[in-house]
Order: C-alpha cells, then structure tokens, then sequence
C-alpha cells in the first residue's frame, strides 16, 4: 500500500508540492484558533530536528539518543544571546547554530570513531551531561529556575509577535533545512556516507575518507538541531532543562524512525503526525499515553522499517522513468 | 621490477603478530595468490598495501615508490583497489551506483568510460543494472564486487576471498573472469582459502603460516607439491 502511495506521490509530484505549498500558506488564516496555530508551528520545528536527526540516524545509520542536548544548546545560546546582550534574533540564531556546531565537533571527533551501541551510549550520556550542566550551572543558565521573558524574535529590527508571524518563521526555518538535507542527500557526500552506512569497510577502500564525511555529516545535524533551538527560546519565551532531557532525544528518534529511516520525506510525516497525535488524544485524559504507546506498537509490529523505511524515491523514480521510456518504445514501434 | 614489493614487514594488532617480517614481490601484469590458513595473516597483508592497517616496520614499494603507511585514499589514487572480503557491495544502492561509488576519485567522464568496459565483462549487471544490489544473488554480488574494483581503474588489484560461500561452478566462472581482467592488463593480489583453484589461474603463489612466509614458488610447482597438497587442498576441493 505504502509502495502504492509513494508511486502516487512521485507521479502527482509537482501538482502535490504546490498544494502542500499554498495549504502551508493559507493555514493560519483558515484555521485563525491560536491552538492549532501553535501545534503546527511545533510541528514545523519538530520537522527541523526530525530532519537533521535523520542525517545521523537515517543516512548514516548511527542511531543517536544525544538530539536534544544540541537542541537545548542552541536553545541556551539564543537566549542567552538575547536575555544578556539584547542583540537581535539574527545574532542569537547564528550563536545557537555556531555553538550547536562547535559541540557537535567535540563529541564527534573522540565519538564518531566509534560505532554501533558505543556510539549510541555515548550520544545518550552526552544529552545528560549537557542536561544537568544546565541544570546546575546557576550563574549562567539559572538552573531549575530556566530563563524567562526571552523576547519575541525580531530580526534587524522588526519583531515577529503574534502566531502567523512566528508560523512563517517556522515555515522558513523547514525550508532551509529541507534543502540543507536534501542537497547532503543528492550530492557525493550523500552518496559517501550512505556507502559508508552500508559498508564502511567498502567504502574505504573506494577512498572514501569515513571519519571526515562523519564528522562533517555530525556536525550540520548538530547545527540544524541547534537552529531549532534557538527557534524554540524565542517562540516559547521560557526554556529550562527538562525541555531537553533524553525524554525528547527519543521522541525525535521515534519520529524519524515512525517517518522511515533515511527519507526526507518520511521525517515530515514522522514529525507531524507524532506531534499531532497527542494533541489529538488530548480528550482521553489519562488513557492518551496507553493509547499513543499502543499505537506505536501496531506500528512496529505492521511496519517495522516505518512508514517510508523501505521506499527510495529516486530509484523508484528511476524504475518508473525506465518503465515509461519502454511503453513509448512500444507505441512507436 | 616488481610492481608491489613489500620488504620485511611486520604488522600487529596489540601484542599478536599477524606478520612478522614479511617479504613479498609481485611482478607487473601477474596473479600472485597468497595461501594459508585462518589467522596465517592473508587479509592482514592486503589491508597493509591499502593502508587499512599500519605496519610497525618494514617497507611498502609501489612501482618505486614508498607508500608504507600512506593513507587509503592515498593508495586508491596510485591504482591500488580492494575488493574486500565477503563481498562487502552496498545493498541499499542500485548495480550502477554501486560501480560509480568504485569510481569515486576518478572524474564522471572517467567513470562513465570504464562502466562500458565493466558490462562488457559482466553482462549480467547490466541487464541488473536498476536493481538494488541487495536482491542480486552470491555470485551476481560477486561478480559486481569485481566490477566495482574496475571501475577504480586497478593498477594493482587486492581481491579477498573471491570465492567466498559461492557454488563451485560459480567460483570456476569467477575465477574465469579474474583471469580476464588479469589479461586486459591489471596486476593481481589474490587471497584465498580455495587453494588449488586459486593456484591453477596464478602465476607466483606465497604460503603464510602464522604471520610468516613459509614458503614460495610459481603456482605450478605449488600445485605439485605434496606439503601443499596435504595442508592445503583436503578431500573436498576437487574442482
């Protein structure tokens, strides 16, 4: 079925993508509910970290639980950024990126060497130790406590406040890292590093350098994670360290892997139907979570690989440009 | 001149010695096979000419150049290439990006010149060519193995363990093409437990035992040497 799907999908490509674009546009003026608003602009930057998280996880097939902790770095450098300097949006999203970056190179460095369970483990006390230095650093991340009243964003000046604005913001944000991934994804280094998931022995011996297209591939994700982060200080206006425990490492994961490890695509999918699902289940009081849990078993247990696990779209896209080409020749002859 | 001289090598991981003191010469446009058993330190010499592995002493001479140590992509450049034990394709790419990653330092013009030149030896992956690389059986695997090594343009080329869980037919037609590619003019490092079929398409063969080279002659004195015979072939490698 799913198979059936991606073909519909790939066939109806463009008319799809500007239904999905002038719908993502109208959206907020259709549905003007601030709570709906809200849950799609957190949807949309779920959408980010799902996506560069699927750079590590997907492409390079190193399962990593530490996400968050670059998400909540991004998050502390952009607020910090604005609480204590008063510079604007523009700065404290390019000092969360950078900061994001410069960490995700100093884990992955030593880490990336690594492989496997080790690599996992490590991600996964690397989110705690980032966790609980935040939460006891007191004199720069106020503990417990979190930082409060982190303005609105306001980029050169003009500042975005209400929801549609900060909805476009998030839409902008999808966008660039849509194609930051995409482009990673379709490039030589894309190619490399999926060599190098399949069979980094392999890969190797073609000459492919594996530590440094890890590392570079750890890195961008790290950054992109950190963009997210800054996107959600300002948005919310108040973060503190359980924002960014191990808890949402796994959500991010569970979206990816839900979406299908290794498709842009799937991590939109992933991002926004495990965002909304909560919401939606939000009536059932105390039986949502055994509900939202129950369904990710079915999930499991139907599709094991997620929902676009196992769907290439460019080979596929491949396979039905060579069944088309063979049909005309059969016209003409 | 030798193409590949590798001069009192020794390599080890911690404190075992996978090769002590090695020497080993293979001459420009030869199959040379190295035999031994498990552990003897067969795939430890091929990951050192690929600078997979580091040699704690020793030289490693290329055509007159000293490339002990140098990194692998280093090695790729100077036309030595790896096919790796097992078969190590990658199955989630198509046959074709499979033979394009072979190609990965050399230019699209380059790649796509030698691709003609690899269906024209394999047939079979072209007409594969949009599968995924998973779905091919053993010895389509293998035989992309081999296509992907061309596709780097080996002066030198390290073949590990080509016969690897493969049917003996399959192996014969393997071995068939090893030995046309030998003849287009690459030179080959072969590696494997299959002895004597390995022995019948070789030229020099090296037998190691524990690291060491314990004895070396063209493949055909080998072949009709009782020692080797007895520790080597068995009752069931009658191919």
């Amino acid at each position: 079925m799913i198979d059936k799907f991606s073909e519909f999908l790939l066939v109806h490509k463009k008319l799809l993508l500007c239904l999905t674009l002038a719908l993502t546009a109208v959206f907020p003026f259709v549905f003007t509910s601030q709570y709906v608003i809200r849950i799609a602009t957190i949807a949309l930057m779920y959408v980010v970290l799902t996506l560069s998280l699927n750079l590590i996880s997907g492409m390079m097939g190193q399962v990593s639980f530490g996400h968050s902790a670059f998400f909540g770095i991004g998050a502390y450098a952009a607020a910090l950024t604005v609480t204590r300097t008063g510079l604007g949006a523009e700065v404290s999203f390019l000092a969360a990126i950078l900061l994001a970056g410069v960490f995700g190179a100093l884990l992955g460095l030593p880490v990336l060497r690594l492989k496997g369970y080790y690599f996992t483990i490590v991600t996964m006390v690397f989110c705690e130790i980032i966790r609980i230095v935040e939460l006891n650093w007191m004199s720069v991340t106020r503990g417990p406590l979190g930082i409060m009243a982190i303005g609105k964003p306001s980029f050169f000046g003009f500042t975005l406040r209400s929801q549609t604005q900060l909805y476009f913001l998030a839409v902008i944000l999808v966008a660039v890292a849509y194609l930051v991934v995409h482009n990673i994804m379709n490039s030589r280094i894309g190619n490399a590093i999926m060599a190098i998931r399949d069979d980094e022995l392999a890969a190797s011996s073609m000459g492919i350098n594996v530590f440094k297209y890890k590392v570079m591939v750890f890195v961008i994700a790290s950054m992109l994670a950190g963009l997210a982060g800054a996107f959600y200080a300002q948005y919310t206006g108040y973060i503190d360290p359980t924002n960014f425990s191990s808890v949402k490492s796994n959500e991010m994961l569970l979206m990816v892997i839900f979406g299908g490890l290794g498709n842009a695509f799937g991590s939109f999918v992933g991002a926004i139907v495990l965002t909304i699902i909560p919401e939606l289940l939000r009536g059932l009081s105390i039986y949502r979570q055994l509900i939202y849990g129950g369904l990710l078993v079915l999930l499991m247990m139907v599709r094991p690989q997620g929902l676009f696990g196992s769907v290439n779209f460019k080979y596929l896209g491949q396979r039905m440009g060579m069944g088309a080409k063979e049909q005309k020749g059969g016209e003409t002859k | 001149m030798a193409l590949l001289k590798l001069e009192n090598v020794s390599v080890s991981y911690g404190k075992i010695k996978a090769l002590d003191n090695i020497n080993l010469e293979i001459g420009e446009g030869r199959i040379v096979t190295l035999i031994g058993a498990n552990g003897a330190g067969k795939s430890t010499a091929m990951r050192t000419v690929m600078g997979l592995k580091h040699c704690d002493g020793g030289k490693v001479w290329f055509d007159g150049l000293d490339i002990t140590n140098k990194d692998t992509g280093y090695m790729v450049k100077q036309g030595i290439i790896l096919s790796p034990e097992g078969r190590q394709i990658f199955p989630g790419f198509t046959v074709r990006d499979n033979l394009f990653m072979g190609a990965y330092l050399k230019t699209k013009e380059e790649a796509a010149e030698t691709i003609d030149m690899v269906y024209e030896l394999f047939p079979k992956l072209k007409a594969r060519e949009k599968q995924t690389a998973g779905t091919l059986s053993g010895g389509e695997q293998q035989m992309l193995a081999l296509g992907r090594a061309i596709m780097g343009r080996p002066r030198l080329l390290l073949l590990d363990e080509p016969s690897l869980g493969l049917a003996p037919l399959i192996i014969l037609e393997i071995f068939e093409e090893i030995k046309k590619i030998n003849e287009m003019g690459t030179t080959i490092l072969l590696v494997e437990q299959n002895a004597k079929v390995a022995l019948k398409v070789s030229d020099m063969a090296y037998v190691l035992e524990t690291g060491k080279v314990v004895l070396h002659d063209t493949a055909q004195a080998l072949l009709n040497s009782d020692k080797v015979q007895k520790a080597y072939f068995g009752g069931f490698a009658e191919g």
